[in-house]
Parts: C-alpha cells; sequence; structure tokens
C-alpha cells in the first residue's frame, strides 16, 4: 500500500528549516561570497512567488507560489553552490566529460567572465551613486536601483560587443575551440555529481 | 587648525577581503595639493577610498573636517568629493546638465539654485555650451571634464582625484592639471590626487605620499621624494623626465636634487651659466 503523500505545507516548512540550516551553515563557515551569491536566486523566487500569487488562476494561489518560489530558491541554491566552491576551469571539464555541447561550455565561461566585469562596474556605479547621495532616503533609493539597472543593461549591451570585437580581432570565425580544462579532483568531482542530482532533484520532481 | 583629512588605521581593506594598506597615519590640513603616488596595485585607490568611507578600516578611524566618517554619505556631507578613475562608472544622467544637477538636487537644493550650481560647475569644467549634450557622445577627455562638474557641483573643501589624467593626450593631460590647481586655488579646497602622471606632479602638489610594499613608504615635499633615487626605485617610481635629462647630461645636482619642470630647467641652466 503506497503511504499517502506528504502535505505541501510540511514540506515547504522543511524546505524553509532547511534553508535556514544552510544560511547558518554558511555563516559558521564564514563563506560571505558564497552567502552574498544567494541574493540573486532569492530575489527571483521572491518576485516569481509573488507573481503567480497575485496574478495566479484557481482560488488558492498562495501554496502554488510558495512552492515555485521554494523550488527556484532550491535550484538556485546548488547552482550558486557549484560555482562559488567548484573552480570554473574545473565545472567547465566535468561538463565537458559529461558531453555538454561546447557551444554551451564556451556560453559558460563567456558568461562567468562577463559576470565578474558586469558586477565590477555595478559596484562602482552604485559608489557614485552614493556619492551623489542617491542612496538617502526611499525615494532616492528606488530611483538609483532603476538607474543602476539601466545602466547595467547597457554595460551588458557595449561590453557583449567589445567582446565579440576581441574574438574577432583574435581570429574568432563562430568555430568552436575544444574544451582544454581538467577534469575535477574526487572531492569536487564528487561534490559535483552530488550537486547535479539535487538540482535534477529541485527542476524535475512532482510536487 | 582642524585638519581637512585624517586617517589613522592599522590597516586599510581592498576588494576581495585583503588589506591593501597598513598601518596609516595621514593627515591632510586644509589648502594643500597632495600627490599620492604608487605603482599599480600600491593601495592609491584604496586609500581615496578609504578617505571616502567606501572601504574597510582595520582598528581606526578617517575625519574629514573633524567629522568621523563611517560612510561615503557621511564623507560628502562633511564636505568631500571624490572623481572616479573611470568617467564611465561616474556619468549617471541622460546630458551633461542632467548628469551634474543629480548631486545637488539629492543634497536638497531647489531646480533654480541646482541648475545654477550645475552650469557653475560645468563651466569651471570647461565644459560650457556642452550642457545638453548627451553623455555618450561625448570624448573621454569631455567625459572626464563631465565627472569632474559632477563632483563640483557638490562644492567639496576636500576634493579627491583617482588617476584624473589617465587615458588623456598630452594636451588633455596640461588642461586637467591646470584646471585642477586653479579650481583647487579658487575654492580654497584640498587637493589629493592618486596618480602615475609624474611629469605632472611638480605642477599638480607640493606634498607626495608614496606608496609601496604594502604602506606608505615617504611623505614630503615633492621636490625630495623626487631627489631619491633608492625610494623611486623601491616604489617602482621615477623622476619627471625633465630631471631624468638633466642628470643624464650630467649637469649638477645638488644633494641629488634637479629641476622638475621645464621652466625650473631653464632657470638652473640660466644661473649656470
Amino acid at each position: 500500500m503506497r503511504a499517502p503523500p506528504l502535505d505541501a505545507r510540511v514540506r515547504l516548512a522543511a524546505a524553509a528549516a532547511a534553508w535556514v540550516a544552510s544560511l547558518a551553515l554558511l555563516v559558521r563557515l564564514g563563506r560571505p561570497r558564497a552567502l552574498r551569491s544567494l541574493l540573486p536566486p532569492f530575489a527571483l523566487a521572491l518576485a516569481a512567488g509573488t507573481l503567480l500569487a497575485l496574478v495566479g488562476a484557481g482560488g488558492d494561489r498562495w501554496l502554488p507560489a510558495a512552492t515555485l518560489a521554494s523550488r527556484i530558491l532550491a535550484a538556485g541554491w546548488v547552482g550558486c553552490a557549484l560555482v562559488a566552491w567548484l573552480p570554473l576551469p574545473e565545472l567547465l571539464g566535468a561538463l565537458a566529460w559529461l558531453r555538454t555541447p561546447p557551444a554551451l561550455l564556451e556560453l559558460v565561461a563567456i558568461a562567468d567572465r562577463q559576470r565578474h566585469a558586469l558586477g565590477a562596474h555595478a559596484v562602482a556605479v552604485r559608489d557614485a551613486q552614493r556619492l551623489r547621495l542617491g542612496w538617502t532616503g526611499l525615494r532616492r533609493a528606488l530611483r538609483s536601483a532603476g538607474a543602476l539597472g539601466g545602466l547595467a543593461v547597457w554595460r551588458a549591451i557595449s561590453q557583449a560587443e567589445i567582446a565579440s570585437d576581441a574574438l574577432a580581432l583574435r581570429g574568432a570565425r563562430g568555430r568552436l575551440l575544444p574544451a582544454l580544462e581538467p577534469l575535477p579532483g574526487w572531492p569536487n568531482a564528487l561534490f559535483a555529481a552530488a550537486a547535479t542530482v539535487a538540482l535534477c532533484a529541485c527542476l524535475l520532481l512532482p510536487t | 587648525m582642524i585638519p581637512s583629512l585624517s586617517i589613522d588605521a592599522a590597516a586599510i581593506g581592498a576588494s576581495a577581503g585583503r588589506w591593501a594598506l597598513g598601518p596609516v597615519q595621514l593627515r591632510l590640513e586644509p589648502g594643500e595639493r597632495v600627490a599620492v603616488l604608487g605603482a599599480n596595485g600600491a593601495g592609491k585607490t584604496s586609500l581615496l577610498r578609504a578617505a571616502m568611507g567606501l572601504a574597510r578600516l582595520r582598528d581606526g578611524e578617517v575625519r574629514i573636517a573633524g567629522t568621523v566618517i563611517r560612510t561615503p554619505e557621511e564623507a560628502v556631507r562633511a564636505g568631500a568629493g571624490l572623481v572616479l578613475q573611470n568617467p564611465e562608472d561616474q556619468l549617471l544622467g541622460t546630458t551633461v546638465l542632467d548628469d551634474v544637477m543629480i548631486g545637488p538636487l539629492h543634497a536638497g537644493l531647489d531646480s533654480p539654485a541646482a541648475l545654477e550650481r550645475a552650469r557653475g560647475a560645468i563651466a569651471a569644467a570647461g565644459l560650457a555650451g556642452q550642457e545638453d549634450r548627451c553623455v555618450d557622445e561625448l570624448s573621454f577627455g569631455e567625459k572626464r571634464r563631465a565627472g569632474l562638474a559632477g563632483v563640483l557641483a557638490m562644492a567639496p573643501s576636500l576634493f579627491l582625484l583617482d588617476e584624473p589624467t589617465s587615458g588623456l593626450d598630452p594636451r588633455g593631460e596640461q588642461e586637467i592639471a591646470a584646471l585642477l590647481v586653479r579650481v583647487a586655488r579658487e575654492r580654497g579646497a584640498t587637493l589629493v590626487i592618486a596618480t602615475h602622471a609624474v611629469d605632472l606632479v611638480p605642477a599638480l602638489a607640493d606634498r607626495a605620499i608614496v606608496l609601496g610594499e604594502g604602506r606608505i613608504l615617504a611623505d614630503g615635499p615633492v621636490s625630495e621624494l623626487f631627489a631619491d633615487a633608492a625610494l623611486l626605485e623601491r616604489s617602482r617610481l621615477r623622476a619627471p623626465s625633465v630631471a631624468e635629462l638633466w642628470r643624464a647630461l650630467g649637469h649638477p645636482s645638488p644633494a641629488g636634487r634637479a629641476p622638475l619642470t621645464l621652466p625650473e630647467a631653464l632657470s638652473w641652466n640660466a644661473d649656470r651659466s
């Protein structure tokens, strides 16, 4: 006889407890970078959950909204942990070994480089805004946040053009280069495998 | 006299959680013009960021005009302004006028007063008549001037500049240097300039702070520091080209000193003959 499925509220509570426990672990381990990297998935989960709760169909919208948010959060958490702990060359090596299409590998490599460049630019722009009192008070902060987002998008576009020119100047003609990254060592390989299983579980297991 | 800027800290933080400089004891009097010199990665930018409350301190404090500074907002309110190294990071508005007005409006000025302040700053930065131009249409040198105008519009009494002449053509370098000296003199402001442009330093500053090996290696008059060959070697710097040429030609250099600017060299040469 099959056991009755757990109540969704119980599972959500368990997910929240796991989230708090993992945050506590990160604080205990003193990993501020990893903690910071959790902010984007947290914001995305919050936005998606709120959106579903506000505009979703049906009467009881809060539970599916919370479920969606917790899934995004969990997947984002695992993804961020993977990127924060595993050195990128080893991550690319593992992906190549798993027969990931080369185009995707190149995308990951470029995305990581752009993430650093854009992050540095965003920090500099935010500093410039603070130096002109742009983050004092809620209205100014909202306006500055909007400007910061706009400037980041603008910079992303111009940075993409520059990167494309730079690639062309180094002989890129659309052909993908073979991946030369090393395979991860045993501890990192185990971690990557566990993270991949967790990621699949977050995304594919039925609710 | 209350110093314009004082920093007293065991260490100053850089990015990625490491300490860039330490220990740092610094005191700048009002109206001083100070150059911060050092090789790439010596900590020049970190020092300026610490002065504005943008970098972490270990066991210490920053004071601007006697006020303890913990955040950039406090630094700005205490009368400090920082021009960032890359003008692209500093320009936030659509047109030059829009951009320069951001600071005064945030500081609480009403629109007419902010407009007047912005126009004055734009003119002082040498961009009069360019108010309505889109910032993306400006050349690199004009962007530098626009960034400068944005800070001038905040009427700072302590003016910090991070590599204000980098990326400019030779004439642009000289124009910006002259502009900075004029603005500092007219407003009685303290000027702190982090720079690699050793040829411009004698015209820009009277005092220099040399950074290297993770600390302040020397702090004194520009003429003395450029006469210290061992210090220049340690800090991966060089004397201005005029001084190097003077020594290379075998002209007399009393106590290692040599003329630092062209007019000085001509005057020394006239005295010699």
